[in-house]
């Protein structure tokens, strides 16, 4: 019975209470989340009408019970309302329906393109995020629902641990058919194989094919895995859960720079984990603004000075050759630019993040290295 | 009024929350499970929690990539090869586009394989997925399919506005490729040919 009422005490505190993000941060990335998806991942759907009804060839699952492409006009009324969703959850306008019916309108869509081709996994938890996120909370702050309620809803946490597991259970699906095809042989090196196959397109594919090593190249297969394995676990705290999260961005921003493969919609989709309220050291996570009007210029404060860093980055990288011709902006300002931008960023706050938690395991160890000292010094 | 506190600790959180919360859970841990079975007797389904696999492992010796190599011949005797993505304007996804319409469900020498009707019955089209790897409907000749020729000929027409295609060669290409990324073959060696008269 103890160690029963013991195990119900850890799982009560790990589902309601560890994964304790605050209103203003999930609402910050609320705010973050539209903005990215409205001006630069808004999915092309209407890709599919170019083609015959002959190149339909879904996955199994719910577009396999469709035998073709739907009428012209569907693909156009799915962008057009996912563009509508995300401005409301931008503003915060109905935000729960608004979260779900983007995501139902986007795992459509996606379906109809992934039923000409392959299955792209890259949009996948981007895109089914707002489910959970609305569940937190979400739209509690910085909305028009709660200028409209007139009143400050409390957040739940647990969406949040339950979106932390679902990311978890995701990365180890990667893992299992990876382990079944041998990566973890020591004469496979799966990495290398992939890298080889994708070309020299990608920018340091040339370079890194250089590494004959085959210490490195079963290092990195080995490393994979274990990523991919660990992240479920890491979901047992908030603070392993971010730190696992970082090594996987900057495992995307590997993926990217070597294979050429993004995955930035997932990068942005871990957004929901971080401390957005930090950048602003007035936003108390604790306030409880209830008008609009009070929240905007707090909303600002905290955005403002990111939004300035990356539009300067996006600017420089775009004018890099504004002089040799006009439309020199146009050719540089482009998807992959905006994609190396992002992830360059986000693996400099994983980075810090990283080395954060280091600095404070060792000012921890040594904390208790003194403390033991000075237990046993003689007195 | 004073308003209430933004976070939820556990002791306020209600039974029918709870209930919620644990249900949801096991639900999400029972669909991984459920998922992971699906995918090992069928294919990935979608939508799906899963994440891409890369499951192919390398041979120490070389690696074998398939490439579409794509000749058109027109009615005034002249010919012309055409890059797949400029025929498929699929972007990144040209490759799966042309494996799934001019290479599955055709033989080595591009000739119909025995293929699989598609179901009338829903339930079992939602779970047509053949073999794991493959899409449903992969056997389906789908390269000489009337509708399929027909955009050929316009798209053909779109990229040559004053030639007549006749028809289109489609040879898969076998490259060969030693770990430092250096190819080891030409790539004359091929894996199969699709004729398709336009």
């Amino acid at each position: 019975v103890a160690r029963a009422s013991k195990f119900t005490r850890w799982f009560d505190h790990w589902m309601f209470d560890e994964f304790a993000l605050s209103g203003a941060d999930l609402a910050i990335f609320r705010v973050v989340y539209a903005l990215a998806a409205l001006l630069l991942l808004v999915p092309d759907f209407e890709i599919v009408n170019r083609y015959p009804d002959t190149f339909y060839s879904p996955p199994p699952g719910i577009m396999a019970v469709f035998t073709r492409f739907p009428p012209a006009w569907v693909p156009t009324a799915l962008e057009i309302g996912i563009a509508i969703g995300l401005v409301a959850i931008l503003v915060g306008y109905m935000t729960t329906l608004a979260s779900w019916a983007t995501t139902f309108m986007w795992l459509y869509g996606n379906g109809l393109v992934y039923s000409m081709a392959k299955i792209n996994h890259g949009s996948l938890l981007f895109s089914i995020a707002p489910v959970f996120l609305s569940l937190a909370g979400w739209g509690n702050r910085f909305s028009l629902d709660a200028w409209r309620r007139g009143r400050y809803r409390i957040v739940r946490r647990w969406p949040l641990t339950l979106f932390a597991v679902t990311i978890g259970g995701m990365f180890v699906t990667a893992a299992i058919p990876k382990i079944e095809a041998g990566w973890l042989h020591l004469s496979t090196h799966a990495v290398q194989r992939a890298v080889i196959a994708a070309g020299s397109g990608p920018e340091f594919a040339t370079e890194i094919l250089k590494i004959h090593s085959p210490i490195f190249w079963e290092g990195v297969d080995y490393s994979t895995i274990l990523l991919e394995t660990g992240l479920v676990l890491a979901a047992l705290s908030l603070r392993s859960f971010r730190a696992v999260l970082s090594v996987a961005v900057l495992f995307h921003a590997a993926i990217f720079f070597v294979l050429g493969i993004s995955f930035v919609p997932q990068v942005l989709a871990y957004g929901a984990f971080v401390s957005w309220h930090r950048l602003d050291w007035r936003t108390s996570p604790r306030a409880a603004p209830t008008r609009v009007g009070t929240e905007l210029p707090a909303l600002l404060r905290i955005l403002g000075p990111p939004v300035a860093i990356v539009a300067v980055g996006v600017a420089l990288q775009a004018f890099g050759g504004l002089f040799d011709s006009p439309s020199t902006f146009y050719e540089h300002f482009n998807l992959f630019t905006v994609t190396k931008i992002i992830l360059v960023t986000g693996s400099a706050v994983a980075l810090s993040y990283l080395v954060a938690l280091a600095v404070m395991a060792v000012a921890a160890i040594r904390r208790r290295f003194v403390l033991r000292r000075l237990a046993h010094r003689p007195t | 009024m004073e308003a209430p506190a933004p976070d939820a600790p556990s002791s306020r959180v209600g039974l029918t929350q709870r209930l919620l919360a644990a249900g949801l859970l096991v639900a999400i841990l029972a669909f991984f499970v459920g998922q992971q079975i699906f995918i090992e007797r069928h294919a990935e389904p979608y939508p799906g929690l899963v994440m891409p696999s890369f499951a192919s492992a390398i041979t120490p010796d070389f690696v074998a990539v398939s490439v579409p190599v794509i000749a058109v011949a027109f009615a005034d005797g002249g010919g012309a090869f055409v890059s797949a993505q400029d025929l498929t304007r699929a972007g990144g996804n040209t490759y799966w586009v042309m494996n799934n319409v001019f290479n599955r469900g055709l033989d080595a020498k591009g000739e119909s394989l025995p293929g699989l009707t598609r179901p009338r019955n829903v339930v079992r089209r939602f779970f047509d997925g053949a073999t794991p790897g493959h899409v449903p409907f992969s056997r389906t000749n789908r390269a000489h399919h009337p509708e399929t020729v027909a955009w050929l000929r316009n798209r053909l027409g779109d990229l040559y506005p004053n030639r007549e295609p006749t028809s289109m060669k489609i040879a898969w290409a076998t490259l060969v490729y030693r770990p430092d990324g250096k190819r080891v073959n030409s790539p004359n060696q091929t894996s199969k040919v699709v004729n398709i008269d336009l």
